[in-house]
């Protein structure tokens, strides 16, 4: 929102405060200001001067030829506005005159000499009309500076309109005004106006409210009027604040909108004169102001005049029934609506208006009569012949309760931190205007004014904010709270993830992503695949994106066809989010934190990446997490792993996850160079079953001895098949297991591992009969499974 | 003494000069000082002299014995020592200026900052919680006071699902949660990640990371907020930084504040990360309303609080110098993997 200083000087003297000031302590105690500027035209040596010649040029269509009375002379010049004629005053840039970079010179235009220019509002930048030359106020003295006649100088800041959510009653300079009065300790001045009272003899205007949305709606008509333009000084401001002068009569509803904050309407009384609020009901079709045809949905609120709709209740009126040339008398209404269901109708129709932006925010009832006995003063300062035509009819539906709020010093000293003294907390609530009845010393009842009384204020902690805003929050001390602190541990999943993602990057250097929680089709459609999603998003702007994921692997996919080129390896992982179904009771997402990790690699082979991964998962597993960690081939068939290497994992038994090289036919999708695997792990499911810390085993004195055996297997036999076949045995002595050799024959389809067995007992030296019964133990174990020792 | 004494050793030591190594040296060795050796021999010859000359001889011989071991033992530590000199001289320098060849992983730069914080906060105190991506419309906006039609629906552009849930918003969707989960008193920090229906460009991202708190006791107060603020930004950036509250409105606080910290890049002077202000707006927070502590099971006349909502995607963003949002998310190594391991 933009707010002009000479506007809000009406109602609070600023003489004396830097505007640097002014809108650091807006920021720090009201609103945020995003910028501040000082405005001054952008023009040099410009006087009011009066047309009292014109006539057209001979060969041009365009050009007049003028004679300018500037006061000390009359000045010959040719001019092209289309308005131009005689009798008005315009602005006349005297030769010498600069105009932005422009300076004026004595010229021949059209082959007659001009010695000066008529200028528009625009050019002058003290407007945005460029339609024809700036038509000044008809009683403007002519040679005088036009710094003089209009106050062009002035300081314009811009209010973050995000920080006036809250706040119904900052929305227009008087709400402003009543912020700086208070936060600069100066008098608010009233605002100026003419009590619309004892008009029981003039007729009534007809309105009926059938809208519950409707809480208030006052309205009178004016007639006689005879001016069609607002003054230049008015419209100045209303440039200034963002809007543009349009006629006097709505120029002065948006006027006093940019003062109270509460829209305002004017109807040509002469086609609008009865009126009634209600909701369409059924779809209707409706011009708009803008010149726009519009499809009100049924239920939308709107004023009509018995017949027809003329206007959308809060957001814009009616093409059909708008102030024209011709209006001479007009039907002013200001109202106040419902702002959920003005701004439902606002996004409904995909139409935000300076109006529904304020009816949204909650606007204050009370303002409504105020706001029309304020149009009655302007439109008479401006059209002294204009009278009033009718009695006011004010129906007002919904009255918000007065609120009273009790409160203690005590509260707000405690709430805040500080000691705030008695007569500074009843001065800053005084100052914004609510009334404080001290009950005793440090008790107060707190009468909220009604226009904060909509939404804003409804407790005692609003009432610290306000005192404490203006206090002042630089004034509050830093204080530690005399809560003693106490250790924290660190929850399993907070812990653990991290840990996993440090030895991801720096053990295995992995690289960490974030991918989105949603697929991306395109790239799916690229792969060739459709993974599964059991939810998506309703209303998403992005094309493309709206299935929640159920595995993050196709977007590690995505983001390894987006490295690859770059890499001769790209390794990714992720820890995020996936959501595996929807629960049939609760209808809520069965969302869950998982592990990807995908590898892909030019250089290597896919058994090469795969052992290095399942590398990586047995170090999450079995070292980070200290849990569980075994694989097993499955036969189960998915879209993205490989038929044959496709392994699941398990956790004590439990299916977490899955590991595999990626499908032969997403892999030529994606790149046949690239080999591919990956693995999705459960994270919450390994959290589960953290097992006890580390806990040293005693150490046997005694020595031990290593058996090494070669045994010859078919090359489909699997390590876990051995593994369980070699820990099936019956003995005493102790033992460690561990592969240490694997030979593979291609031509034979044959391959023999190498197991040692390290043995020991924990009481004696073990006898060599020991040794031998161990050995010959361990090799009828294997042939009982008829697996026999390699020939050497 | 004897002639054939002189004569031994003078030829020992001619011999022992022309020696070039260990080899040389240990045959003239054995040729003179060994079992058959010819000082050995020389010794039996003692056996030949006359009784008064005997003692005298046997003197000879062992100085001469002596002289020849000491001269051998030094040659000995010469030859070492020129062999030493040899292999030095020979050495080649291994390069060490060379690149590191050694690869490292990366995490990602939001990972490394929420690390960070959760440090600090722990350090105060602070449990942490972890968080859903997708809530229930309640938990994200009823139960922390804003109901349905509330203007303030309108300031976060929601991702609605078609199960009725949303993705959350803000981690503000958490404080629920854990007033029930904890009760009073309580102080719990939780991280997690938000989305917002909103067009992508350098400063806004539809998917974002904030870091959320809260601390409820009794008598807990403004001046306390800002000291929890104020340590913890310190500490964050390392060095003391000043801070200051501006009013803000978020339904879920009252009194509601926008929090600035003193730009810790320009301390304040103004750069172009403060924009010139020497201000940073970083968190939005305030004393947390009464309804919220309702919703939330907690007595709010016996018990205050405070909560506050950290960026944590921007505070990434101060902390690598990354001046595009779009980044953080785009799984793009050339910029990712530029953070490593911290």
């Amino acid at each position: 929102m933009l707010i002009s200083l000479n506007w809000i000087n009406d109602y609070v003297d600023l003489k004396g405060i830097d505007y640097k000031d002014l809108v650091n302590k807006l920021t720090l105690s009201c609103a945020e200001v995003e910028g501040a500027e000082v405005v001054n035209g952008n023009f040099d040596n410009v006087v009011a001067g009066k047309i009292i010649e014109c006539e057209k040029h001979p060969k041009s269509n365009k050009l007049h030829l003028l004679k300018v009375d500037v006061g000390k002379t009359v000045l010959d010049i040719v001019c092209g506005a289309k308005n131009a004629r005689v009798g008005i005053i315009v602005p006349v840039a005297l030769i010498g005159a600069k105009i932005g970079d422009i300076t004026i010179d004595k010229a021949v235009v059209g082959g007659y000499n001009s010695y000066g220019m008529c200028c528009s509002a625009k050019e002058l930048a003290i407007g945005d009309d460029n339609s024809g030359i700036m038509e000044l106020d008809e009683n403007t003295v002519v040679g005088t500076d036009l710094r003089s006649v209009l106050g062009v100088k002035d300081v314009v800041i811009e209010i973050d309109n995000k920080s006036l959510t809250n706040r119904p009653d900052l929305w227009g300079h008087y709400g402003i005004a009543r912020e700086i009065a208070a936060l600069y300790g100066r008098e608010l001045k009233p605002l100026k106006s003419i009590e619309l009272e004892n008009l029981s003899d003039l007729p009534k205007v007809q309105v009926d409210v059938e809208s519950s949305a409707c809480y208030r709606y006052t309205s009178c008509i004016i007639k006689n009027i005879t001016k069609k333009v607002s003054t230049q000084e008015m419209q100045l401001r209303l440039y200034r604040a963002g809007m543009r002068g349009i006629n006097l009569l709505a120029d002065i509803t948006n006027y006093v909108m940019l003062e109270l904050g509460t829209p305002m309407h004017a109807f040509d009384s002469n086609i609008v004169n009865r009126i009634k609020v209600e909701d369409v009901k059924e779809e209707t079709k409706f011009v708009t102001l803008d010149n726009q045809e519009r499809v009100l949905p049924k239920g939308t609120m709107v004023i009509s005049d018995g017949k027809q709709p003329v206007a959308i209740a809060g957001v814009m009126g009616g093409l059909n029934s708008e102030i024209t040339d011709n209006t001479n008398s007009v039907l002013v209404e200001s109202a106040c609506f419902d702002g959920s269901n003005v701004r439902k109708t606002a996004l409904n129709l995909g139409l935000r208006t300076e109006a529904s932006a304020r009816y949204e925010k909650m606007l204050d009832p009370e303002l409504t009569m105020l706001a029309l006995q304020r149009y009655y003063y302007l439109l008479k300062q401006m059209d002294n012949g204009a009278e009033i035509a009718s009695n006011v009819t004010d129906v007002y539906k919904f009255k918000y309760p007065e609120k009273v709020i009790k409160i203690t010093k005590e509260f707000i000293d405690n709430y805040i931190g500080i000691d705030i003294a008695e007569e500074e907390i009843v001065k800053i609530l005084t100052s914004l205007q609510f009334q404080v009845k001290v009950v005793k010393k440090g008790e107060y009842e707190v009468k909220v004014p009604s226009f904060r009384a909509t939404k804003d204020i409804n407790g005692k902690a609003d009432l610290v904010e306000e005192v404490t805003r203006v206090y002042g929050y630089d004034n509050i001390e830093p204080k530690s709270p005399l809560q003693p602190v106490e250790p924290v541990k660190l929850q399993d999943t907070v812990k653990f993830e991290y840990d996993v993602k440090y030895m991801l990057a720096s053990k295995f250097n992995y690289h960490e992503v974030h991918s989105r929680i949603w697929y991306d089709d395109a790239t799916n459609q690229k792969l060739g695949i459709n993974p599964v999603s059991h939810i998506r998003v309703k209303n998403s702007i992005e094309k493309d994106s709206s299935e929640i994921r159920s595995t993050m692997l196709p977007n590690l996919l995505s983001f390894v066809l987006l490295n690859k080129n770059n890499y001769s390896q790209v390794s990714l992982f992720e820890i995020g989010r996936v959501v595996l179904g929807i629960n049939k009771q609760t209808n809520l997402a069965d969302e869950n934190k998982n592990l990807a990790i995908v590898l892909a690699s030019k250089t290597k082979t896919t058994e090469e990446l795969l052992k290095e991964l399942k590398d990586a998962c047995y170090f999450v597993c079995e070292e980070v997490i200290k849990t569980n960690f075994e694989v097993i081939p499955t036969t189960k068939q998915n879209e993205l792993f490989h038929p044959v290497n496709h392994y699941e994992i398990l956790n004590n038994g439990n299916l977490i996850g899955q590991i595999g090289m990626l499908h032969p036919r997403v892999k030529n999708n994606l790149d046949k160079k690239l080999n591919v695997v990956m693995a999705e792990l459960d994270f919450d499911k390994l959290i589960i079953s953290v097992k006890n810390e580390t806990k040293f085993e005693k150490v046997s004195k005694y020595q031990n001895t290593t058996l090494d055996f070669s045994f010859a297997l078919k090359d489909d036999m699997l390590y876990c098949n051995i593994e369980s076949i070699a820990n099936n045995i019956n003995t005493n002595l102790n033992y460690k297991l561990n592969l240490i050799d694997i030979f593979e024959d291609k031509n034979k389809n044959e391959k023999s591992y190498t197991l040692r067995y390290n043995i020991w007992a924990n009481d004696h030296t073990m006898t060599g009969e020991e040794i031998a019964e161990f050995h010959k133990t361990v090799i009828k174990n294997f042939e009982n499974n008829n697996i026999k020792l390699k020939d050497m | 003494m004897q002639e054939n004494l002189i004569k031994i050793k003078n030829d020992f030591l001619s011999k022992v000069e022309k020696i070039q190594n260990a080899e040389e040296l240990n045959s003239v060795r054995v040729e003179f000082l060994g079992k058959n050796g010819v000082l050995t021999d020389a010794m039996k010859l003692i056996k030949t002299l006359p009784n008064e000359e005997k003692k005298q001889y046997g003197q000879d011989v062992n100085v001469v014995k002596n002289l020849l071991e000491e001269e051998v033992s030094k040659k000995e530590k010469f030859l070492e020592e020129k062999k030493l000199n040899e292999e030095i001289n020979n050495a080649k320098i291994v390069d060490l200026t060379t690149p590191n060849s050694q690869e490292i992983g990366s995490l990602h730069p939001v990972t490394i900052t929420e690390h960070k914080l959760i440090e600090i906060f722990q350090s105060m105190g602070f449990a942490v919680e972890d968080g859903n991506e997708i809530e229930t419309e309640f938990n994200n906006f009823e139960a922390v006071n804003v109901p349905k039609n509330h203007p303030a629906r309108d300031m976060q552009d929601t991702y609605y699902l078609d199960n009725g849930q949303v993705l959350k918003t803000h981690t503000s969707a958490r404080q629920n949660y854990i007033m029930k989960k904890y009760g009073a008193p309580l102080k719990v920090v939780f991280p997690g990640r938000c989305f917002r229906n909103e067009e992508l460009d350098a400063g806004h991202e539809n998917t974002f990371f904030q870091c959320e708190g809260m601390m409820i006791d009794k008598n807990i107060n403004v001046s306390n907020l800002i000291y929890f603020m104020k340590t913890m930004l310190s500490s964050v950036f390392g060095k003391e930084v000043k801070v200051r509250l501006r009013p803000g409105f978020f339904p879920f606080v009252e009194p509601g504040f926008e929090l600035d910290c003193s730009c810790p890049y320009c301390e304040g002077k103004g750069c172009s990360v403060c924009k010139q202000g020497g201000w940073i707006e970083l968190c939005p927070c305030g004393m947390i309303h009464e309804k919220v502590l309702e919703m939330g099971g907690i007595d709010p006349n016996v018990y205050q609080g405070f909560a506050f909502g950290l960026g944590l995607s921007r505070l990434a963003m101060m902390n690598y110098n990354i001046n595009d949002i779009r980044i953080l998310n785009s799984g793009n190594l050339k910029e990712l993997s530029q953070t490593k391991i911290n």
